[in-house]
């Protein structure tokens, strides 16, 4: 869709919404609703009951603060993802209070749960794309969730292929040392 | 430097999981979200029925006074006039500015909101229809710029209170 038909249709929900109307809602709703899930997953590292948290607290606060959306300066879909990173931030903040609270019921003698490695290991993960430079993050999500060629992404960013690579070099450089060395991780945890 | 991140790291990257929401947290979201906008619909309806309600009690209080307090003043004259949401069309009894300042202002194609404007003054002062009035100034609000909510020293107590309640209407629409 053209940037101006854009600007005008959203224009014209975003009124509609501040009006009350639930079918312009609706149908916003309906438009975005899996875009910025597969985003939110992407980010909480495929950990559903943390992104589900995340998704409904986002989408909460952009219907209560839809008068602050203007369609000049970007998608609705933007303006969600945006939304969607101050709450990732927020969340990952409590989660890591949580995880330097001594464990009151902990067995060190009880057999070691699988799972909960496989989940230490996503949280980590979801942490260090919190951690990661914007660009990096958006450059990341753009090769690996969107399968975006590099010359595709090079086009969509007005940059070259070379900049865009040596940006996807950086990135993956940057995502080692947030996991190795980020809030979540085992350094940092072990007693 | 390798390029070849931690094992987790290749996994995430590389790896693929369902990407669908669960249908039911899709639905469960919707139906908060639109309770949130049927909320804002009724908050809406309320003050505008409560800026009308203030009106009309404002009206029907110094109206009662003023026909107290002023003998020998002759009935007031109500116009039979059809309701209409955008424009009503006046009746004409003959003699009668107000009336006849009203009909101007729906003919007119310019300064509309200054006609709409001054037959409710007369409407008021000269006839107290306060209906006629109120019907005027409304219009008058609607066909005039943003601007003309200030209140200015000239204004009766009833458009004072039309422009209070269109502004407070105004804010509530941009604080939603």
């Amino acid at each position: 869709m053209a940037r101006d038909e854009r600007v005008w249709r959203e224009r014209g929900l975003r009124q509609a919404v501040l009006a009350g109307d639930e079918r312009a809602w609706r149908a916003w709703y309906d438009h975005a609703f899996a875009d910025l899930y597969a985003y939110v997953l992407w980010r909480c590292a495929g950990l559903r009951d943390d992104a589900d948290e995340v998704a409904q607290e986002t989408w909460l606060t952009a219907v209560r603060r839809v008068c602050d959306f203007d369609p000049a300066q970007g998608s609705f879909l933007g303006w969600l993802k945006g939304i969607a990173a101050q709450i990732l931030r927020n969340h990952w903040r409590r989660q890591r209070r949580r995880r330097a609270e001594p464990l009151a019921n902990h067995d060190p003698a009880a057999p070691e749960d699988t799972s909960g490695e496989e989940q230490e290991v996503a949280q980590r993960i979801a942490a260090a794309l919190t951690e990661l430079d914007p660009r990096h993050e958006a450059v990341l999500r753009a090769k690996y969730l969107e399968q975006t060629a590099v010359r595709d992404i090079a086009l969509a960013w007005n940059e070259s292929a070379k900049a865009v690579e040596s940006l996807l070099t950086r990135a993956r450089q940057a995502f080692r040392v947030a996991y190795e060395q980020g809030s979540f991780s085992k350094q940092e945890t072990q007693p | 430097m390798s390029d070849l991140l931690p094992d987790p790291l290749e996994d995430f990257l590389h790896g693929s999981f369902d990407r669908a929401a669960d249908e039911r947290l899709r639905q469960s979201v919707l139906e908060k979200t639109s309770r949130v906008l049927r909320r804002r619909r009724l908050l809406r309806k309320l003050s505008f029925a409560a800026a009308l309600a203030a009106c009309f009690v404002a009206g029907v209080a110094v109206g009662s006074r003023l026909l107290e307090t002023s003998p020998g003043v002759p009935a007031p004259v109500h116009a039979v006039l059809p309701e209409k949401e955008v424009e009503s069309t006046p009746a004409v009894p003959v003699g009668n500015e107000a009336v006849a300042h009203e009909w101007k202002a729906f003919d007119a194609q310019q300064d509309r909101a200054e006609i709409y404007f001054e037959a409710g003054r007369k409407y008021l002062r000269e006839n107290q229809d306060y209906d006629s009035a109120l019907r005027c100034y409304r219009q008058a609000l609607d066909f005039a710029s943003a601007d003309a909510l200030a209140v200015s020293a000239d204004d009766d107590w009833l458009l004072i209170t039309l422009k209070q309640a269109r502004r407070k209407d105004n804010q509530n629409a941009n604080l939603n």
